[in-house]
C-alpha cells in the first residue's frame, strides 16, 4: 500500500513538472488558430488507486489544480476542472466497471484492466476536464462554440499524449 | 445523530466538492481581471441587447404620437424662424457677426432602457462618444427635459433621470425669471419639488417653469407647469409641486445637448470657488 502511495507521489510530481515547466510553453497554434492547450496533470486523478476516499480525492484535486493554476496566472481555473473530475470519478468506474469489479486493481490503468477500457475511461475523464476547464476559462455561456472547439483540438492532443505516457511507463 | 454524522460522512465528498467549486469560482471572479470583466458585463451584453430590441418593437406602437410631436415641434420652429425673418430689417441680414458663437449642439438619440419606478432612475440612450456624445452632456426632449450623461460609452451613454435622487437642475419660473433648485422626492413620476424660492418671490398656480441660464441645458427649455405653490408658517420658502409636460416613462426619442461653452463657464467657476 506504502509503495503504491509513493509511486503515486512521484507520479504526481512528474505530471506537475512536465505540465508546468514543459507543456505551458508549448504553444500549438497556426496564426490566429490558438485553440490547443495540451493536459496532463488530469492522468494523476485518473491513475490513483481505486480504493482511495472519494473526500480525499476531492481535496487532492482541489490543491493541485490551485498548483496548477498557480503557474498559469488563473486562480480557480483548474481547481476547478480538477475538483470536478475527482468529484465524477467514482460514478464513471462505477459506469464502465468491468466484469468482476475492481477486485485487485490497484490502479485503473492500461496494464490492470486492457487498452480498451482504459481508452474509454481516459476519454471520459479527460473531456470531462477539459470541457470544464474551458467553460469556466470562456466563462460565457453563450460563447459555447469556443468552448467546443477548445475542448475538442486539446482533446485529441492531450489524449495521444496520455496515451503515449501509458506505453512508454504502462504504471502497474 | 449517529445517523446524521455517519450521513455526513458518506457524502463528505459532495460537501467538499460543492465547497471547493464555490472557492474556485469565487477565485476566478475576484482575481482574474477578464473572467470578472466577463461576469459584470455578459449580463449587460445580453441585456443591452435585449433592451436594442424590446425598444426597436415598442417603438412602431408610438410612431403616430411621435410623428404629432414632431410636427408639432417643426411648427413651432417654423414660427420662429418666420418670426425672425419678419423682424430682421434686411440690411441687417448681411452683416457678418464676429461676436455671435454657436453655444448648443443637439444630436438625437433614441432611448433604449429607462425605468421611472426606483428612487434613483437611470437610462441607456444609443448615443456615445463616437457620435459626439459626452459626459455632463444635458438630454431634453421636445417637450421637456430628461437628465444628463454621466457616462459616456463608445456608443452607448447612460443618462441620469431628473426623476433620481441626485439630480439637481437649475429651473426659472418663466413669467418672473424668478430661479430655483428642480428636485424629485421620489413620490410620482410626473411631479418634481422646486426649492429655494424665496417667499417674497411671485408664484401662481399655473406659471410655466423653464430652464435657466444657470445649468446646461438650453436656456428657457420648457419643463412643466407648477400645480400647487405654498409657504408653510415660519418657513422662507416655497414649497412648490410642478407637473412635467412630458411623460418620462414613456421617453423614447431625445436629444442630447452639448454646451460647446461649458468648459469655459466651469472653469470660471472653479476660479471663483478657490479665491
Amino acid at each position: 500500500m506504502n509503495s503504491i502511495w509513493f509511486r503515486n507521489g512521484l507520479r504526481l510530481f512528474f505530471l506537475f513538472c512536465f505540465q508546468v515547466l514543459v507543456l505551458k510553453q508549448v504553444h500549438l497554434n497556426w496564426g490566429s488558430f490558438n485553440f490547443i492547450s495540451i493536459m496532463i496533470i488530469p492522468l494523476w486523478i485518473m491513475l490513483v488507486p481505486v480504493q482511495s476516499p472519494k473526500w480525499l480525492l476531492v481535496v487532492g484535486g482541489f490543491f493541485i489544480g490551485l498548483g496548477v493554476d498557480w503557474f498559469y496566472d488563473s486562480p480557480g481555473v483548474h481547481a476547478s476542472a480538477a475538483t470536478f473530475i475527482a468529484f465524477i470519478r467514482p460514478f464513471i468506474l462505477k459506469y464502465i466497471e468491468p466484469r468482476g469489479g475492481y477486485n485487485r486493481v490497484p490502479i485503473p490503468s492500461k496494464f490492470h484492466l486492457g487498452l480498451n477500457w482504459f481508452v474509454t475511461y481516459a476519454s471520459v475523464m479527460l473531456f470531462a476536464y477539459l470541457f470544464f476547464y474551458f467553460s469556466m476559462e470562456v466563462f460565457t455561456p453563450s460563447l459555447i462554440g469556443t468552448i467546443l472547439v477548445k475542448t475538442i483540438f486539446s482533446f485529441i492532443m492531450s489524449i495521444l499524449l496520455v496515451l503515449l505516457y501509458m506505453f512508454i511507463f504502462d504504471p502497474k | 445523530m449517529q445517523n446524521l454524522f455517519a450521513f455526513f460522512y458518506r457524502y463528505a465528498f459532495v460537501f467538499l466538492f460543492l465547497i471547493f467549486e464555490f472557492i474556485s469560482i469565487r477565485f476566478i471572479v475576484s482575481r482574474n481581471a477578464n473572467q470578472r470583466e466577463i461576469f459584470l458585463n455578459s449580463s449587460s451584453i445580453i441585456s443591452g441587447g435585449l433592451f436594442d430590441r424590446a425598444s426597436r418593437i415598442k417603438k412602431y406602437f408610438g410612431l403616430q404620437e411621435v410623428n404629432l410631436q414632431l410636427a408639432e415641434e417643426n411648427a413651432s420652429l417654423k414660427a420662429k424662424i418666420d418670426n425672425l425673418r419678419s423682424h430682421t430689417p434686411d440690411a441687417l441680414d448681411s452683416i457678418r457677426d464676429t461676436v455671435y458663437r454657436q453655444r448648443f449642439v443637439l444630436h438625437p438619440a433614441q432611448v433604449i432602457n429607462n425605468s421611472v419606478e426606483l428612487r434613483n432612475n437611470m437610462m441607456t440612450i444609443d448615443k456615445g462618444s463616437a457620435d459626439g456624445v459626452f459626459k455632463y452632456a444635458t438630454v431634453i426632449e421636445p417637450l421637456g427635459i430628461v437628465g444628463f450623461v454621466t457616462h459616456a460609452g463608445n456608443h452607448y451613454s447612460s443618462v441620469m433621470s431628473i426623476l433620481n435622487s441626485n439630480s439637481r437642475v437649475s429651473a426659472m419660473i418663466k413669467r418672473t425669471m424668478t430661479r430655483g433648485n428642480l428636485v424629485w422626492t421620489g413620490t410620482s413620476p410626473t411631479i418634481l419639488n422646486v426649492e429655494a424660492i424665496p417667499k417674497h418671490a411671485d408664484v401662481k398656480v399655473g406659471d410655466t417653469l423653464v430652464t435657466s441660464s444657470f445649468s446646461h441645458f438650453p436656456i428657457g427649455h420648457p419643463i412643466g407647469e407648477i400645480v400647487n405653490a405654498l409657504v408653510e408658517p415660519g418657513e422662507n420658502f416655497y414649497i412648490i409641486e410642478v407637473r412635467l409636460f412630458n411623460d418620462l416613462s414613456r421617453t423614447n426619442f431625445v436629444y442630447v445637448v452639448n454646451d460647446l461653452h461649458k468648459n469655459e463657464i466651469d472653469s470660471l467657476t472653479t476660479l471663483n470657488n478657490l479665491k
